[in-house]
């Protein structure tokens, strides 16, 4: 008994260590620093974190002697950079501009990687070389013009706080639209496009995706053109073709302020202000929750869709299982199997990739549709296992008073058989509102793709995922219960 | 003219051949109780009739119709059939299970059904239980259900598969009622049952079935008091009588007393005499037979001419007497208080000691 007050102590003072990082977290000790030396060298050797995918890859161990750390965006590597496991995380100077100047990111500053050591051309890609060669001729044309600089200088050197807006630019599109796979649908990249659009004639069709996936996007398909800061690389070149470099993009490494007190001051901030100060930056600004409610929404057709189609399809899946011939059964075995034994999310890509390549479906279509064929998987093997439950006297009984086989199944083992499924239909299809969470990967902007979406602009690690959390939480119970009683309200009195 | 024509009718499942052409021919209004050993072919008979599980081979023929796998299912709703579990539809009401069949299949208007299906769940005295689900209905109240279900149907034959097997005594005698209540109205009834006392008693005719067919086929008082054929003697024989055989080492005693006690209930032996019975089997066997001579026999039957239950116990060896030579005092005087008579015999090389009571 004694060793397990003690066992279960340890675990809390673990997990209380775990839970409260901003308070247990770095240390706040205070560096000298010779004046002499240009600062970034402090960072020779250390950990640190870049992009999956990014340019820096090669440059930290290469040039910094540094040791790597991976991070697919940039909020995971801040909260690290707090933490203390990273030392530094690098990134072009642009996007980092962008995290220093977000409201709670006061401790975090920049230095620089001075440009002789390192600069990176940033190009958009494509896999289409007339749309690269008219691209080319727009950038020629605005940097002839003086157009380009001028972008460049109203993005690259904005002032902290300052976060330049947009261009108005009003889209005919006479001549068609331009698939574009973006990161961030704001920057200088964003408003290159779009001017470029403008001039071509062209609607833009934007899709966020993470990094790592905007180049097989435009190699699949999916999209015309892909630009963020796609730095332009060798490796890179042997894949897809790049236009002229859009700007060079300069290095820089993030770190926490040595303001040890400014730090402390920053966390001390009472629990009660962090919520509202969280609730107005994640939710109110820009009207940010629309995001959160309209990704709901795409989830929620999502999974009703799919649980609807997968349902019929099941059915018949079922059916073929019952009344098929040896092929059928087997086919049908053979589907269940595989869907049954890969993970969702490949199949998800697989669907998405593979079978929709070069097609120029709606992403939610083929969401449902993979969704669907899971769902189908289900409930025809759930079916099929239900009717063999039912009790074979009873099938013989109404055989015995003159039901045909078929008169038997409708009046005996379908009533039966269905209310077997239904008392876990509720389960089911809560389950599969919590799958859809994986659509992000195929760009659709769904529940938690909106919450990441969010993140992504606030660097909040912790409301956006637990807001989405909780509305998640909150429509599974409430869904759950609807279903419980409508099949109560279906089997009362009746025994399952 | 015959109700129900039966003409080579065989069974058989893969290279296994249950029934071979058997042949009967059964009329209006009997009422024919089909016994036999278990796994003889009695439910498969039964089921070969209203097609259940077609015959592989022969013709059978209702109502002077020959019945095939085309007409069966309109035909079935005249062969109503009572199954050892019941069969009850469980998601239904008993008032449903009633009223759906007639609605479906006979094409009677709801209400009519209903005070059809009410009628019927009286004469089997159900009547409070009509809102009832089956799951919460005692065995013998399902089987009565089950038969006011095939009644719904006004059928002309009734087939019962061993209807009171899975149920208790009290739950027995229930059904039992039901069905001699139905015997009387004229309906007539195949039954496969296990109950010797109604085969005897209310049947018109019995089917003793062996050797792939019905091996005897006579009124109750030819089968049960003069087995003419010599399988149908040893069945009469051997269900009036009890045997078993004691390996001699260890052995499942409480398996045999068990059995003791059975034999007894089933033929309704006054319980003092049971006990006498079962006294002796423990003392001659366990205490004074096995542990000197081994493996020995018990038969247990009713005597007629002494009028008198006798219990028999054989052994090998040489000859002699296990109660005269026994050690155990104890048991041999309790051996002699319950016996009215004892005797030690010796042929064919076995000794023989029966006590009569």
């Amino acid at each position: 008994m004694k060793k397990r007050i003690l066992i279960s102590i340890f675990l809390m003072v673990v997990t209380l260590f775990a839970a409260y990082p901003a308070v247990f977290a770095t240390d706040d000790g205070e560096v000298e620093m010779k004046e002499s030396d240009p600062r970034y060298t402090e960072f020779y050797g250390k950990i640190i974190g870049t992009i999956l995918g990014g340019i820096s890859e090669t440059l930290i161990p290469n040039i910094f002697n540094g040791v790597v750390v991976y991070y697919s965006n940039p909020t995971a590597a801040i909260e690290d950079i707090r933490r203390g496991r990273i030392d530094g995380f690098m990134h072009d100077l642009t996007i980092l501009e962008n995290i220093v100047t977000a409201p709670g990111n006061e401790d975090l500053e920049i230095v620089e990687v001075p440009a002789e050591i390192f600069i990176a051309p940033i190009g958009a890609v494509s896999n289409d070389l007339k749309l690269i060669g008219r691209f080319n001729a727009f950038l020629s044309d605005i940097e002839i013009d003086g157009t380009l600089k001028d972008m460049q200088d109203r993005w690259m050197f904005a002032s902290p706080g300052f976060e330049p807006s947009m261009a108005d630019l009003w889209l005919t599109g006479e001549n068609g639209v331009l698939r574009v796979a973006t990161t961030t649908q704001r920057g200088l990249d964003v408003e290159l496009v779009l001017l470029f659009a403008k001039r071509e004639g062209l609607l833009v069709e934007f899709t966020e995706v993470d990094f790592t996936a905007l180049i097989p996007h435009v190699l699949s398909g999916h999209a015309d053109m892909a630009i963020a800061n796609i730095s332009i690389t060798e490796e890179r070149k042997e894949s897809i073709s790049f236009t002229y470099p859009l700007y060079y993009d300069q290095y820089g490494i993030l770190t926490l302020k040595l303001d040890a007190a400014g730090n402390a001051a920053r966390r001390e901030a009472g629990l009660f202000e962090r919520l509202k100060i969280a609730v107005e930056r994640n939710l109110l600004i820009d009207g940010r929750w629309k995001i959160i409610a309209n990704g709901l929404g795409v989830t929620m057709v999502i999974a009703l869709s799919a649980q609807a189609l997968g349902t019929i399809f099941g059915c018949f899946l079922c059916f073929m299982l019952i009344r098929g011939n040896k092929f059928a059964v087997w086919l049908v075995n053979c589907y269940c199997g595989m869907i049954y034994g890969t993970p969702r999310v490949v199949l998800l890509l697989v669907t998405y990739y593979i079978i929709f390549s070069d097609m120029d479906v709606s992403n939610i279509l083929v969401a449902i549709l993979a969704f669907t064929m899971m769902c189908a998987a289900e409930v025809g093997q759930k079916l099929k296992s239900a009717i063999d439950t039912v009790a074979r006297v009873e099938i013989e009984a109404a055989r015995s008073l003159g039901f045909t086989a078929f008169g038997a199944f409708t009046m005996v083992t379908l009533p039966q058989a269905v209310r077997r499924v239904l008392s876990g239909y509720s389960n089911d299809f809560v389950k599969l509102v919590k799958a859809t969470a994986i659509v992000g990967y195929i760009a659709i902007v769904d529940l938690a793709r909106a919450g990441d979406i969010i993140r992504g602009r606030t660097y909040d690690a912790y409301f956006p995922i637990l807001f989405v959390a909780l509305i998640y939480l909150t429509f599974t119970t409430i869904l759950a219960k609807l279903i419980k009683y409508t099949v109560n309200k279906i089997n009362r009195g009746v025994m399952p | 003219m015959s109700l129900i024509s039966i003409r080579n009718l065989e069974k058989h499942y893969g290279g296994n051949v249950i029934l071979k052409d058997v042949n009967a021919d059964i009329k209006k209004g009997e009422i024919i109780s089909i016994i036999g050993s278990s796994g003889v072919g009695k439910s498969t008979f039964l089921r070969a009739l209203n097609f259940l599980d077609p015959p592989t081979g022969g013709e059978v023929f209702f109502g002077g119709e020959k019945l095939t796998k085309q007409n069966i299912d309109a035909m079935r709703h005249r062969l109503g059939m009572v199954f050892q579990d019941f069969g009850l539809f469980s998601h239904m009401t008993v008032l449903d299970n009633l009223i759906k069949p007639q609605v479906k299949l006979l094409k009677i208007p709801a209400k009519e059904a209903e005070l059809k299906a009410r009628a019927l769940l009286k004469t089997v005295w159900l009547s409070d239980r009509a809102r009832y689900y089956p799951h919460q209905l005692s065995g013998g109240q399902k089987q009565r259900v089950a038969i006011a279900r095939c009644l719904a149907m006004s059928p002309e034959v009734i087939l019962f598969d061993e209807p009171t097997n899975a149920l208790d005594p009290g739950m027995t005698s229930e059904v039992m009622a039901v069905i001699r209540n139905l015997a009387k109205s004229g309906i007539t009834m195949l039954i496969v049952t296990h109950e010797m006392d109604f085969a005897r008693d209310m049947s018109s005719r019995v089917f003793y079935l062996d050797e792939k067919g019905i091996y005897e086929d006579g009124s109750p008082e030819q089968i049960f008091d003069k087995p003419q054929k010599p399988k149908t003697r040893a069945f009469i024989y051997n269900f009036q009588s009890f045997h078993y055989n004691v390996p001699g080492h260890d052995f499942d005693f409480a398996e045999l007393l068990n059995k003791v006690e059975d034999f007894c209930y089933r033929h309704a032996i006054d319980k003092k005499i049971g006990n006498r019975l079962q006294l002796l089997a423990e003392e001659l066997i366990l205490n004074i037979i096995t542990p000197n001579y081994g493996a020995c026999s018990l038969a247990v039957s009713f005597s007629g001419k002494l009028r008198a239950y006798e219990l028999s116990v054989t052994y090998g060896g040489e000859k002699s007497n296990a109660l005269a030579y026994t050690e155990d005092e104890i048991a041999a005087s309790i051996v002699r208080e319950s016996a009215k008579t004892l005797q030690h015999t010796y042929t064919d090389n076995k000794n023989c000691i029966t006590a009569t009571i």
